[in-house]
């Protein structure tokens, strides 16, 4: 087990690696640099001198090699370079961000497993009654609604009817005051968790389907356990592995990918600093921010493959 | 992004979900109230600090709150005193005096003189600044002070522009001792003589503003603080406003405006027209579009008002050369033929030019922005009337940037930040040895070139109209640029926010005057 980890933290060092050269060498790549973006359209106003000047005060004339060699230098001094627009460390601009992407992933995940798994199980259940179609309609729904109208929809709403907005700004730390995190988190993580709800219940209901008809659960039955029993120890354990799955990948996706939502409810996660760091070619951030997100998946995979170990005996790691 | 693309199916639902009623408030004229803190909520944040080098328009609206200019400008756009009391132009208009004010000090207590406004200046003037105003500025040739409180400024040739380029919010006067020490991009450096003193930032989220207590302006500013919070989207910002979180936004979308002006009581809207100005970029070097009748074709075969209409919800104002914001300088658009929708005449000049069969062409437009692309689909169906095929590239806002810097397109189509001075929107462009002249393909006109050089010149207001009307006759005549629209520029604050002038610059200058009826 421990030579397992071991084999598979090295492996997540290497794709580390390829996807630091590959990100460097794709940030090059771009057309327009920082100050290009900068000036705009202004940039042939400027003599050649002062475009030159501003180009070497923000280290952009450097070839990649060299810019490549600074940022690895960076990373192991735990600067990760520093951002051109604000000057500061880049680990200090993700570790700012970084506790809302993951309290927005994390919350969501959590509301979409309990509600998804929940809904799906009723349905498999009570397959082709009243109650399998209503909650199959909310999984069509759940998955055909764009995050972000409904985001918007939940904004208004709560504006029109209630007369109140969630607080916006600087992110209330969840440590320093819980209430206010509330406050701010649970809107736009009950809108993250209705995709992943709904794409939870259809899964749940499909596996659950399938094992509900398979002979240990016919043999469950006959031995005269309790449904109960038959349902979560026989069912739901085995059902699981592909709810578990298809969890976390969504959760991993979601430490990137809520800028929308990071939009519409003003909360500054890494999915918008990624998004603005590309717009303005702000090369370390890009590269930085990326790598954090590949550390993410390549992380909560390997939680997850460990976990399917714990669900399935004879899932054996060599 | 694809948010932009269903804000009109959500107005429309908006809209229809809610009754509410007309908010009228008696504006009753009192005295301004001390203290409280302006919740003001907008869009995008500030990207860098350096007020000589960021254009960035969110770092701008910083600038004219932390730091002063020599000059200011009121609503319509005409000089005012600020950090100069009072100002002398020689006969000739090659020199220009100004008188400082003695009681102005700087956030760190500093006393602001002479000394600091030659340094700024020459700061801009100075090449390795890379600062974007010195090819407005770059007239100075000697920069004297004969004391404490008195700055020369000797140009090398006249220039009536001079004292609205000196009140832009990149040519703001910086403290010497702060900016030789070190960059002036942090918060610690950000050291101004403005009503108001930069204190906490937190890029994308936060920005705090406090009152500047020794503020050369007696008693003002009235606010203790004003609290700048990002909110990317701007429905967002509606209902914050609604619910009063918010007192004060910028906003840039018609479809927000109007969810205010008709849905949000106690909130009100001021739409200023913009100094902003969207014309179709035209490569006159290229085919067919180097035919002067093609050009004019074009002209005839769009139709403002619907593009306006239906790609902008009427939010827009046809424009000349000169946007009509600056109400004395801008020719009047309705006067002219061109602005005239006439197919048959399009027509006729396409056949005169021998492309009867009509030609394809392409536009460049940046991507993400609802607006640009609603109007690039009406031009679009407005030249297929006339049998000409156009092509949407839609790009990448570097890439766009890149192409426009090389003049890589046939037609290009952006709106275009402005200034308080006819010069700006003509001189660079038009003149051949206009700084961006290459981007029409280096079209010229001798009448037009001494018409520019004239009216640079002209310190007599009267003449200088004269002076720029001709000159605009003659582009739109010549169509180097298809000039389309000017949008507004969107004030919301609610019924307690008194005191505002709005600014067709988009400026926030005037917080300096408002205080909260609380």
């Amino acid at each position: 087990m421990s030579a397992y980890i071991i084999r598979r933290i090295i492996l997540i060092l290497f794709a580390l690696v390829g996807v630091s050269i590959i990100i460097s060498l794709l940030t090059m790549a771009l057309p327009a640099d920082y100050v290009d973006i900068m000036l705009g359209t202004e940039q042939r106003t400027l003599t050649e001198t002062q475009i030159q000047s501003l180009r070497s005060l923000y280290d952009l004339d450097d070839s990649w090699f060299e810019r490549y060699r600074r940022w690895i230098v960076s990373i192991f001094q735990g600067t990760m370079g520093h951002s051109l627009r604000t000057g500061r460390p880049v680990s200090t601009e993700i570790l700012m961000r970084l506790p809302v992407s993951l309290e927005l992933a994390l919350g969501a995940t959590i509301i979409g497993l309990v509600i998804g798994v929940l809904l799906g199980v009723l349905s498999a259940i009570y397959r082709e009654g009243l109650s399998d179609f209503v909650i199959r309609i909310f999984g069509l729904t759940g998955l055909s609604i764009p995050p972000f109208w409904l985001g918007l929809m939940v904004i208004l709403g709560l504006a029109l009817f209630f007369n109140w907005t969630p607080p916006r700004g600087r992110a209330i730390n969840i440590l320093a005051d819980p209430i206010g995190n509330f406050k701010q988190f649970i809107f736009p993580v009950l809108v993250l968790s209705v995709a992943m709800a709904a794409a939870l219940m259809r899964i749940s209901r499909s596996a659950m389907l399938e094992v509900l008809q398979s002979d240990y659960v016919r043999t469950a039955r006959s031995k005269g356990l309790t449904e109960r029993v038959v349902l979560i120890k026989h069912c739901l354990k085995n059902a699981f592995i592909p709810i578990l799955t298809l969890a976390s990948m969504q959760m991993a996706y979601l430490i990137g990918g809520t800028v929308v939502i990071e939009s519409v409810f003003s909360l500054n996660g890494i999915g918008i600093l990624l998004l603005n760091a590309v717009n303005t070619r702000d090369y370390a951030l890009v590269q930085g921010v990326v790598l954090v997100i590949t550390f993410f998946f390549a992380f909560i995979n390997l939680i997850t493959d460990l976990i399917y170990g714990f669900l399935d005996p004879r899932i054996r790691y060599e | 992004m694809q948010i932009k693309g269903l804000r009109i199916i959500f107005l429309t639902l908006f809209l229809s979900v809610v009754l509410t009623f007309a908010g009228f408030s008696v504006n009753a004229e009192s005295e301004p109230i001390h203290g409280g803190t302006l919740e003001l909520a907008r869009v995008d944040d500030a990207t860098e600090l350096d007020p000589h080098t960021t254009t960035a328009h969110p770092s701008r609206r910083i600038f004219e709150l932390v730091y002063s200019n020599l000059i200011g400008l009121d609503a319509d756009m005409q000089p005012v005193p600020e950090l100069a009391e009072s100002w002398d132009i020689s006969e000739e208009g090659d020199e220009y005096t100004f008188y400082l004010r003695d009681d102005v000090y700087f956030h760190n207590g500093d006393h602001m003189t002479s000394e600091d406004v030659a340094y700024s200046i020459e700061r801009i003037l100075d090449e390795e600044t890379g600062a974007a105003a010195r090819s407005h500025i770059a007239d100075i040739e000697n920069v004297l002070t004969p004391d404490d409180y008195t700055i020369v400024f000797e140009l090398k040739s006249p220039n009536a522009s001079m004292l609205l380029h000196l009140a832009d919010a990149n040519a703001v006067i910086v403290n010497k001792a702060v900016a030789e020490a070190d960059s002036l991009n942090s918060v610690e450096n950000t050291v101004g003589t403005g009503p108001f003193q930069l204190s906490e930032w937190y890029p994308d989220e936060e920005m705090t503003l406090i009152r500047h207590a020794d503020f050369y302006e007696e008693d003002k500013p009235y606010l203790d603080e004003i609290r700048f919070t990002v909110i990317p989207e701007e429905f967002s910002i509606v209902a914050g406003l609604r619910t009063g979180q918010t007192d004060f936004a910028l906003l840039n979308l018609p479809t927000a405006a109007l969810a205010i002006e008709e849905q949000t009581p106690n909130v009100t809207l001021s739409s200023e027209l913009s100094l902003r100005w969207t014309p179709l970029f035209v490569n006159t070097e290229r085919e067919p579009l180097d035919d002067i009748r093609v050009r004019q074709a074009i002209n005839y075969a769009i139709n403002r008002e619907e593009m306006i209409a239906s790609a902008m919800l009427g939010e827009a104002e046809p424009i000349g050369p000169i946007p009509s914001s600056l109400t004395f300088w801008a020719y009047d658009v309705s006067q002219s033929p061109f602005y005239q929708q006439d197919i048959d005449r399009a027509e006729e000049l396409l056949r005169e030019a021998g492309y009867e069969d009509g030609f394809t062409i392409s536009i460049n437009f940046m991507s993400g922005y609802e607006e640009v692309l609603s109007q690039v689909q009406v031009l679009q169906n407005q030249l297929e009337k006339v049998n000409i095929n156009l092509e949407l590239n839609s790009l990448e806002r570097g890439i766009y940037i890149d192409r426009w810097v090389d003049a890589d397109f046939d037609l290009s189509l952006s709106t275009n930040a402005g200034a308080a001075d006819p010069d700006f929107y003509l001189f660079r462009y038009f003149h051949s040895e206009g700084s961006l002249a290459f981007i029409h393909g280096h079209w010229s006109n001798d009448r037009v070139d001494t018409l520019l050089e004239e009216g640079r010149r002209e310190v007599d207001e009267e003449l200088r109209q004269e002076i720029y009307l001709e000159a605009q006759e003659i582009l739109i005549e010549e169509a180097p640029f298809i000039w389309l629209n000017a949008p507004y520029e969107y004030f919301a604050f609610a019924d307690h926010v008194k005191g505002f002038t709005p600014l067709p610059t988009g400026g926030i200058n005037y917080l300096k005057d408002v205080w909260l009826d609380n």
